[in-house]
């Protein structure tokens, strides 16, 4: 197995990995644990990488079929978000506090819907087409356009609350 | 539109988070050597403990202080009590091992073999420890018995005493009825029922 030309498709594709493990992990720690065992898993399933799929929508399925059934994340419970250091240095153009108040709305979002809403809202975000969103979820375009709908609902539910 | 408001700061969130990672072909070495935290390979581990725990066991009755005759009755009572369980274990086993090379798939197919994996390991799981642990617990109650008579702490084996011991022997294989259930639920009844739920609204066609 060519290392190298795992950890080039791994650079390149990095922020597909972190954005996994920011929706579904709280805490720092917990972060960079799921953030391991996704490399793990993603090099045990490297060999049998077709070639002709889309790079990005092997690293989605592996990265979130891995979050979801991690057993070590259903055991914790989940505790107060942890916001890195990074996040509170970020060059915005709101100011300060608006930008926590902007990551806290996030979080709170986040938490709020389940482990099948969090893929598909992630994907969403990522600006993934309702066929892709399918095809890694493993359900039919029309079912991603009927749930998001509901998360849409259910977002603005949090709003007005 | 929250979606959009969400778009944006979840951009710059991951952009920041992105920073802290880096993976390094040291790192990745290190990564490939870990463990895994699954639940296919920790239920792997966890066979092959209890395979290792069963022949120490087993090995333990070989050289306990009883005569030959009661340790060869132990052993061979043990082993033949053993075979009904072997293609369980065969099958088990295979059903991990299998499982544990994971395939590149969505995720609705993904859980749905997981479901359905863990329900298949439960049920025999369960099912062979109603009938082990009760069957250890007979040994022990009745190898305590049978030292406390060989050193002579009991001097006869009255009715009464035979009495007790059987039916400390049997409240032991009932109490372990809702034991092993309440252990079997503690350990994977939650995460099961996480990923059983996650399957269902997958599925759920409006909703």
């Amino acid at each position: 197995m060519n290392e190298f030309e795992f950890l080039e498709i791994l650079r390149v594709n990095q922020g597909t990995l972190v954005k996994v493990c920011t929706m579904y992990c709280t805490d720092i720690e917990a972060r960079r644990d799921l953030y391991q065992e996704i490399v793990l898993q993603l090099w045990r399933s490297f060999p049998k990488f077709r070639k002709e799929a889309k790079v990005s929508t092997w690293i989605y399925q592996v990265a979130i079929n891995t979050a979801i059934t991690d057993y070590r994340r259903s055991r914790k419970q989940a505790g107060h978000v942890e916001i890195s250091e990074q996040l509170t240095q970020i060059p915005d153009t709101s100011s300060s506090a608006e930008w926590q108040e902007k990551v806290q709305w996030l979080y709170q979002a986040v938490g709020r819907l389940s482990d099948a809403e969090k893929a598909i809202v992630m994907l969403y975000l990522d600006e993934k087409s309702y066929d892709e969103i399918a095809e890694i979820v493993g359900i039919t375009p029309g079912n991603v356009r009927v749930k998001m709908h509901w998360i849409q609902e259910k977002l603005r539910k949090l709003k007005t609350d | 539109m929250e979606l959009d408001d969400l778009k944006n700061t979840w951009k710059q969130v991951t952009e920041a988070e992105n920073l802290q990672y880096e993976v390094s072909v040291t790192e990745l070495n290190r990564i490939i050597k870990q463990r895994s935290s699954s639940l296919t390979e920790k239920m792997l581990r966890s066979f092959y403990g209890e395979i290792g725990i069963l022949v120490l066991g087993i090995l333990a009755m070989g050289i306990s202080p009883f005569p030959w005759y009661f340790r060869l009755s132990m052993v061979s009572t043990f082993a033949l009590l053993l075979i009904p369980f072997l293609k369980p274990f065969a099958r088990f086993y295979h059903v991990l091992r299998n499982f544990s090379q994971l395939p590149v798939e969505d995720l609705h197919r993904t859980l749905h073999r997981q479901v359905e994996m863990l329900r298949q390991y439960l049920h025999w799981y369960r099912r062979m420890n109603l009938i082990l642990t009760p069957i250890a617990g007979f040994g022990v109650i009745w190898g305590l018995l049978y030292v406390y008579w060989l050193e002579q702490l009991i001097t006869k084996l009255s009715p009464t005493i035979l009495w007790v011991t059987f039916g400390l022997s049997v409240s032991y294989a009932l109490l372990c009825i809702p034991f092993v259930n309440w252990y079997i639920n503690k350990l994977y009844g939650h995460y099961l029922e996480k990923l059983s739920a996650c399957l269902e609204e997958l599925e759920e066609k409006n909703h």
